[in-house]
Order: C-alpha cells, then structure tokens, then sequence
C-alpha cells in the first residue's frame, strides 16, 4: 500500500465548528459532517459519521481493527487514519499478504462496492477521523505507573 | 467394570438408551447390568450382560494390584490424579481412596478426558512434575487425544494410565468388545513418547516408573500405559517390590560445541538471543538473565514460558539486525534462520528438539538453517555456556557490550512506553478493550503474589512486571482451543498449596469446548479467578471466512458471520459457572465497573474458591 503521511485536516461542515469531536456514540455523530484533505491535497468526500459506525459495525471490521479503530489483528485506523486516497485503495484492493503467490490468506481483505459503497466508504471514514485522541498516558491512573 | 456402586459411564449410557425414549437417568441406573459374581469369560459375540471382574479377598501372601499400583503413584511423587471415570481402571479409584487414603494422589473428578489431560498440563507447568491421568483407553482416549496433542507439542510431562480388556476372552459382551483395543495407544502413538501394555503387574510396574522417568527427561512429554481391567483387581503376591527410581540428569550440549558458541558470542558485534520455552525450571530464568547481562545481549522472549523478566532492560532486541543468534528451545525460528543467513549472520541453536520427534505431525517445523546446532537441553547448558562465555571476556569487549547494553536498555523502555500509549487508544470503549481489561486486573494483582495462567491477551506480557516462573506458563501447545479453562485450574491446583493469587484471562470459545472444567474447581474449592475475555464470537475464524468470501467477491455482510458468531442468544456466562456453583457476575459492558468486580472477585478467591467475572471485550 502506497504510504501516504497525512496531515488530516478536519473541516466541521455543519455545526459549531473545530473543537472536541466528542466520544463515540456521543450526539456528535448524528448531526455533523466531516472531510479531511491529505497530504496530496485530495479531499475525502463528505461523509456520515454515525453512518459510518454503523457501517463499520455492521461490516465487522472491528473484528481487526477494534470498534473505535484501535487496532488489533489489523493496524490502528483511529484516531488519525492513514489519508483517504490510502484508505480507499486498503479497502478497496485489501492487502496480498503473500506475494509469491499473489494470495490474500492474512492480509486485508478487498471490500468490493458490493459490500462497502463509495458513500458509505466516505462515512466510515468520518467515523474514524471523528474519533478523538486518546487521553494520554500520563493521566490514566493505571497506565502512569504500571 | 462396576460393582452396583461404580458403574462404567459407557454402560450407563447403552442402559439409557436401550431403555424407551424420555427414560430419566435415574431410570437408567437401574436398569444398568447387576453386578457379576465372577469373571468367567464369555463367548465371543456374547449378547449377555458384561460380566466385571469381581475382587476376591486377598489370602494372607497377596494384596490386591491396585494398592501396588497406588504404592508405586507414591514413590514417584504423583500428588494428583485427574480422570473421568470409567470402570475398567475403578480398581485405581478404590485403592487411591482406601488404601491410599485419597492423598498423593488425591482424586480430582474430571468431566471430559479432554480436561484431564488439559488439567495435568496446566499443573506440570506450575509445579514441574506431572500428576496422574486416568482414562478409558479407547473411548476416554478418543476424548483425551486432544490434550495429548497439546502436551506433545508443549513438550509438557503427562503421565497417563489408560483402562482396557486386554484378553479378548474377557470381553463378555457388545459393549466391552467395541470398548476394548489390541494395541489402544495406537490412537496417540505419535504425540506420546512412550508406551506400554503390558501383561503382568511386574511387567506394569516396570512399564509405570519407566513412563514416568521418560516423560521427565527433557524433552518432556506425555506417556501412556494401559492397565488391564482385570488384572488390576485382581491379587498378587504380597512381596511384589516397588522397582527404585532415580531422574537422569538432563542432556546437555557437547563442551566442543558449546565453546565455539561462547567463542562466536563473544566476538559478536550485536548478538540476540531468541528462547521460546528453554526455561523448565526458575533456574533457567536465573541462567539466562546471567548471560544476558554478561553479553549485554538482548533476549527475544517467544513466551512459550516465564523465560526472561519482562522488564528487564535486556528483554527485547531486534533479532533481524543481529550477526549472532543464539536461540534456545526456540520452536519456529526457520524465517529467523532464513533471514540470518541472507545477511551472513551465524545462527546457533540448542535444543533438545531433535532428541525426540514423530513424523506424523508438522511440530518439528520446516527444516531450519543452523550455523551451530547443539543438542542438549538448553537450561542444563546454559551454566556451560556462562562460564565459556566468562572465561573469553576482556577489558575491551566489557566497554563494548555497556554501550551496547545501554542501547537495547533505551529502545526497551520506549517500547515501554510505546505501548502505555496504544493501551490507551480505546481505554474508555464498550465492549472494554482488551488493555483495559488486562490493566484492571493488574492494578489489583500487583502487590499479590500471583500467577497469570492463561496466554492469549498479550497486554500482560507488554505491560506486567512478570519475573517468576509461575507468573506466565504460556498458551496452548496445539494451539487448539480447549485449553485455556481445564489448564487454568490445573495450574491454579497448583498454585493452592503456595497459596498464589491465580488469574485467568479466559477466552469465550475455548470456554465452551470444556466449561464442565468449572465444575471440578468448584467440587474441589480450587481458588481461580477467571475473567472472560467474551467477544462473543470465533473471531480468527471470522476473519478467515469473511476474507475468502471478500476475496470470491459474494455473500453480504449480512451472511458473512455465519459459522463463526456465538451471539443470539448470547452466552450468559455468569449464570452457566453459577449452574455449576461457581460464584459469578455479569456480564460487564461497562469498564468502569470492572475493578469493583475484580475487587469482588479477588476476595472470594482468597477464601480458597473459584470466581468468574463475564467481561464483553473487545475481539482482541
């Protein structure tokens, strides 16, 4: 997969603007829209983030990439996924884990339009640039000194 | 064999099902065959009911066999034996109870041979030595076959005395014949070092030290004698001796060999060392933390066991960056090996794998490029090793090996805080992310002396301060599911008499292969916490289906869990260990009621039973 660095810049398109996107499963979701524009400069369209939760869900990719994006089997998607042009082509084409035998026995796998549309694709990836920064380290009880 | 007390479960099962259909169980008892009053072998093909062997009293020069047997389980230091029961080893029962007073061994009831053999895993882990299995040897074999497996590829010492007919002329009847073998360990031959079946009791005694002897000498696996249903009750001369047994010491790598690879390490500009279960006791924990400090090496620990302190600064390393491997009963290191030689760096190996191996199954793993392979048991080497290594050690090389030290210490406590960092992403998720989980449970652990016996979450290994043996035994040798709970109360039996704080991060589906497992740590007040890790589905399978249909391009995401979900009706596992009287609660979605539940938990644990926290997680 192509390595994009992005630097996503998230643009409130309803609402009240740039603040904290709030937690998931918070009211946020269900009322405003996100875009990001990668470091190539190309926009992620618009999409739904609650859509895209739901999507995400329903999809089952929490299965490896967690139910906030957190990563696991799969790498991390949240918070800051990879630029949407990246994502789009991850999903789209999946990874071929053995080239050798150009098989995709562990990698990602390809979500074809017939299971992911482009539209819903916009919306997960609302979602997952919705999710928020994750409280850091220091401030988690159990984590500063574990 | 059945007395009108004991009644083989297999009978129990024809007799409840020979009878009408909605017959209660209670019903089938009775109608299960009377005892017989001696065994006179039937007819082939008999249709009569089973004639048992019947015990006759001993005369005054015999004892009964199975009090010989039960004298020989003491002198070898059997404290447990674990079993489902079936009749034609009820001889063994009798006589461990009234003889032996139900002390070393003491009987631990089993509800599937399965969990017997996963049982006596999880303890030989803990206390390193095996208890006792007993199983029926054919149709209680066919369940245990699984457990053995894993012993066999865990390299884990099992000793199993397995139930048969051996004379076809004794087996009276339909049942006995299709429940006898003539060569039972047949089935498990190539997952068991050794077996025997043998005739008389002096053939067995011998059979029965033997097995345990070769099951303990690295590499440790399982062992398997047959015990004839008629021969144990019957008597036998009351001067029959118990044959004297002494361990081998384990083997241990040529001097020649091992002093090319001090040589070898030493001379390294960045040598690693790779183990994967080379410490069998804690003194190969204590060894190998001597001889990374010595090299200043970093230890890549595969965790198949407690073999390096988790935060140790020398634990990590990048083992692809090396020009020196050393890796010590490593398992799978031929992509390590592979990698090593495409950079001209020497790979070393000491291993006591190739001193036994089938061909049957895939455990010895594709053939690995060794530079310097040394057969011997690697933590009886590793002393040799030390003091070579010691012996090469200059000025210079010291100043070396500090910075070098220096090096891996600092990327090992990034790799630290790396992973404080990903344990947060998530923190606040429902299902509760696995970290969380993990992290709730430590903070309430950590100033216990405690014992972590399950090793699927791998957020204890990043994140516990794990130093002795007993605190991680690593997962399943087979890497089948089924393991996890009979294992865990294995080992949290062993733990009791030390009096650990034993804990347990269960998985939902293994949980279902074996759950009648709860029921023995309830009978037998086996202290165990357990939290489910219940992400309610096979999840690994999941991934695997739902790729090959992404891949084929059909079904929709509606059809792609089929198979692999277990939701609808979801599991409540609070209330299935609650069946089998096991406290519990939940299930908990919400992570912020964890830690008073863990809290609940630990004080129920420490009153000496078992305690069951449903958590809904995260898949992984």
């Amino acid at each position: 997969m192509k390595r994009l660095v992005g630097a996503v810049i998230f643009v409130m398109l309803t609402g009240s603007g740039i603040g904290d996107p709030g937690s998931v499963g918070s009211p946020f979701f269900g009322s405003r829209f996100i875009a990001s524009v990668d470091a190539q400069g190309s926009s992620a369209p618009a999409g739904d983030a609650e859509n895209g939760k739901a999507v995400f869900l329903k999809a089952r990719c929490f299965s490896c990439h967690g139910t906030v994006g957190q990563g696991g089997p799969g790498g991390r998607l949240a918070p800051k996924p990879p630029a949407f042009a990246a994502f789009r082509t991850f999903v789209r084409q999946g990874k071929v884990n053995s080239p050798a035998t150009n098989r995709n026995w562990a990698g990602m796998p390809p979500f074809s339009t017939k299971f992911i549309s482009d539209a819903e694709l916009a919306d997960i990836y609302a979602y997952l640039t919705s999710i928020p920064e994750p409280p850091a380290p220091a401030t988690i009880a159990l984590l500063a000194q574990p | 064999m059945h007395d009108g007390k004991t009644i083989d479960r297999r009978r129990f099962l024809k007799g409840a099902t020979a009878g009408a259909a909605g017959l209660v169980a209670q019903n089938a008892l009775a109608q299960a065959p009377a005892p017989a009053q001696a065994s006179q072998g039937g007819a082939a093909g008999s249709n009569e009911s089973a004639p048992s062997p019947a015990p006759a009293t001993p005369a005054a020069n015999e004892r009964p066999a199975s009090d010989f047997m039960v004298d020989v389980f003491k002198s070898l230091g059997i404290d447990y034996a674990m079993a489902m029961p079936a009749g034609n080893f009820a001889g063994i029962i009798e006589s461990v109870v009234h003889y032996g007073g139900n002390r070393n061994p003491e009987w631990l009831t089993c509800m599937n041979e399965e969990s017997s053999v996963e049982m006596a895993i999880g303890y030989a882990k803990i206390e390193g030595k095996p208890a006792l299995v007993c199983a029926h040897a054919t149709v209680g074999l066919q369940h245990a076959a699984m457990g053995i497996y894993d012993a066999w590829c865990d390299r884990v010492p099992v000793y199993m005395m397995l139930g048969n007919t051996q004379d076809s002329a004794e087996r009276n009847d339909p049942i006995t014949w299709v429940h006898s073998a003539n060569d039972p360990c047949a089935l498990v031959r190539d997952m068991t070092k050794w077996d025997d079946n043998p005739i008389s009791m002096v053939g067995w005694a011998d059979a029965a030290v033997r097995a345990y002897r070769i099951a303990m000498t690295p590499p440790y696996g399982p062992t398997a004698v047959v015990v004839d249903e008629h021969r144990h009750v019957s008597n036998i001369p009351a001067t029959l001796r118990v044959p004297s047994f002494t361990m081998p010491a384990a083997p241990q790598g040529a001097i020649e060999a091992v002093r090319e690879a001090a040589k070898l390490l030493v001379a390294a500009q960045n040598p690693v060392i790779i183990t994967g279960q080379h410490a069998r006791t804690p003194a190969g924990i204590a060894s190998l933390v001597e001889l990374a400090d010595t090299l200043q090496a970093g230890v890549v620990d595969r965790k198949r066991r407690m073999n390096f302190p988790t935060r140790h600064p020398l634990n990590g390393g990048q083992a692809g960056q090396a020009d020196v491997v050393l890796a010590l009963e490593a398992g799978y290191i031929t992509g390590d090996a592979q990698a090593a030689r495409q950079r001209n760096a020497k790979v070393i190996s000491i291993s006591t794998n190739e001193l036994f191996l089938k061909s049957n199954y895939g455990d010895q793993y594709r053939f690995a490029e060794i530079d310097l392979p040394i057969t011997g048991d690697a933590e009886a080497t590793l002393p040799t090793l030390i003091e070579e290594v010691k012996k090469l050690m200059t000025a210079d090389r010291r100043r070396l090996f500090q910075e070098r030290g220096a090096k891996i210490a600092a990327a090992n406590k990034a790799a630290f805080e790396r992973a404080k960092q990903e344990a947060a992403l998530g923190w606040d998720a429902s299902p509760i992310s696995t970290a969380r989980l993990s992290m709730e449970l430590w903070n309430q652990i950590r100033n216990e002396d405690w014992s972590l016996v399950t090793g699927w979450v791998n957020w204890p290994l990043r994140l516990w301060n794990m130093e002795k043996h007993y605190q991680y035994i690593g997962r399943s040798g087979g890497e089948a599911i089924g393991y996890h709970l009979p294992a865990s109360i294995g080992a949290a039996l062993a733990n009791r008499k030390h009096g650990r704080l034993t804990v347990a991060i269960q998985p939902d589906g293994d949980f279902m292969v074996a759950n009648g497992a709860l029921w023995t740590a309830a009978h037998h007040r086996i202290p165990l916490l357990i939290v489910m890790q219940n992400n309610r589905a096979y999840h690994q399978d999941f991934m695997d289906a739902q790729r090959i249909a992404l891949v084929r391009n059909r079904g929709s995401l509606d059809t792609m869990a089929i198979g692999t979900e277990i939701t609808n009706p979801n599991i409540d596992y609070a209330k299935l260990a609650q069946s089998m009287g096991v406290a519990a609660e939940g299930p908990i979605t919400n992570p912020n009621d964890l830690a008073a539940a863990i809290r609940r938990g630990i004080q129920v644990v420490k009153r000496g039973e078992p305690y069951l926290i449903d958590a809904v997680t995260q898949p992984r």
